[in-house]
């Protein structure tokens, strides 16, 4: 077995390289070959064609993301069912395994695709633009992108949509927004989750907001609780306000 | 751990390089990883060195400059070095700072046989 990380592979002795490869000092004539090119242009590059997409068509994506167990399923559970008969909706739901979290969207009588990122942290704009073919999100429609829980990876796909939720709960630390500023910095909105458990913690709202300020000083902020239904309105009006300016934007 | 995914997108970038420029081995790898760019380098080196084996890049030299980040202030218009997101302008305190450079991962060349 390989003595440096206990794989089957057997490594090589000292100073000699495995089988099939050149000695390092025998070289020949070496090349310079300049490329300068960003490593995440070709991801960009499918984001940029999403967004047209989904522009032209008057769809409004939104990139959902957050810590596992913030909420996000739960906000689109209810906000599906309560608003699914003034917007039309469709789901492109990313988890590292199960189909668990689209059955919980169809359940609601909504259209739904589940993608599995396996070893995968995050989606990618390959993902999504296949996934727009599945779902084929009618022209004036809401499409919400929950991202797998992680608020570090998914900050640097962009999959084409036009703006990022944030999702923080207040069981978290309130000095996330400056832990993860990447993500933090490029929210559209932010939503603070499970404002009805206040009571029982120690969260300071006004430093978590202070913390965010420091890295994303205008972006708006709802502050609500899913499961009791508090500040909902807001946000219906925020998703109802920007959907209506996809429409209107459509080229 | 986006940097593995990072990497396998670098390996099938340097493999397109490989066929259009016609080299069957990779000895050096140049890349920028911006202060900003959200990529770790101690990560990037690790996913490089699962990932690579078994490729053109095998055993090839890693290099990677870390160019600081740079941003300009939207309040006071002066152009700051920035190491970190959170930090306000030095100058005037605002914290609306619009990153101008050092938030890429680049691959820059290639030294190749």
């Amino acid at each position: 077995m390989c003595t440096t990380c206990g794989c089957g592979e057997t490594s090589p002795e000292p100073g000699r390289l495995p089988t099939g490869l050149a000695p390092l000092t025998d070289t020949g004539p070496l090349r310079l070959i300049r490329i300068e090119q960003n490593v995440l242009g070709h991801n960009d590059a499918l984001a940029r064609q999403n967004r047209d997409w989904l522009a032209r068509n008057g769809v409004l994506a939104l990139n959902l993301v957050s810590s596992p167990g913030s909420g996000k399923t739960s906000l689109l559970e209810r906000t599906l069912t309560e608003l699914g008969e003034q917007l039309a909706f469709t789901v492109i739901e990313g988890d590292q395994q199960t189909a668990r979290d689209a059955e919980r969207i169809r359940a609601t009588g909504t259209r739904a695709v589940q993608v599995n990122t396996g070893k995968g942290c995050h989606l990618d704009a390959h993902q999504i633009s296949q996934a727009l073919i599945t779902l084929a999100p009618p022209g004036g429609s809401v499409l919400f992108i929950e991202n797998v829980g992680n608020l570090v990876c998914p900050a640097l796909f962009d999959l084409g949509e036009a703006g990022k939720v944030v999702i923080l709960s207040v069981t978290e630390g309130e000095d996330k927004p400056v832990k993860y500023p990447d993500m933090f910095r490029r929210a559209a909105l932010v939503i603070l989750n499970k404002i009805d458990l206040l009571p029982h913690l120690e969260f300071d709202v006004d430093a978590c907001l202070g913390h965010l300020r420091q890295v994303n000083p205008d972006v708006p902020v709802l502050e609500l609780s899913v499961t009791r239904g508090t500040g909902l309105s807001a946000w219906y009006a925020w998703l109802q306000d920007q959907r209506d300016q996809a429409v209107r934007n459509r080229p | 751990m986006h940097e593995l995914s990072l990497v396998e997108r670098l390996i099938d970038m340097m493999e397109q390089t490989a066929r259009e420029q016609s080299f069957q081995r990779i000895r050096g790898i140049h890349l920028e990883v911006g202060s900003l760019a959200g990529v770790e380098v101690d990560a990037l080196r690790f996913a490089l060195d699962l990932a690579t084996p078994g490729t053109l890049a095998e055993g090839a030299a890693i290099h990677i400059e870390t160019p600081t980040g740079t941003a300009r202030c939207q309040a006071c218009e002066r152009e700051i070095e920035r190491i970190s997101l959170h930090e306000p302008c030095p100058h005037c305190g605002s914290h609306r700072l619009k990153i101008t450079g050092g938030d890429c991962l680049l691959l820059k060349h290639l030294e190749v046989e």
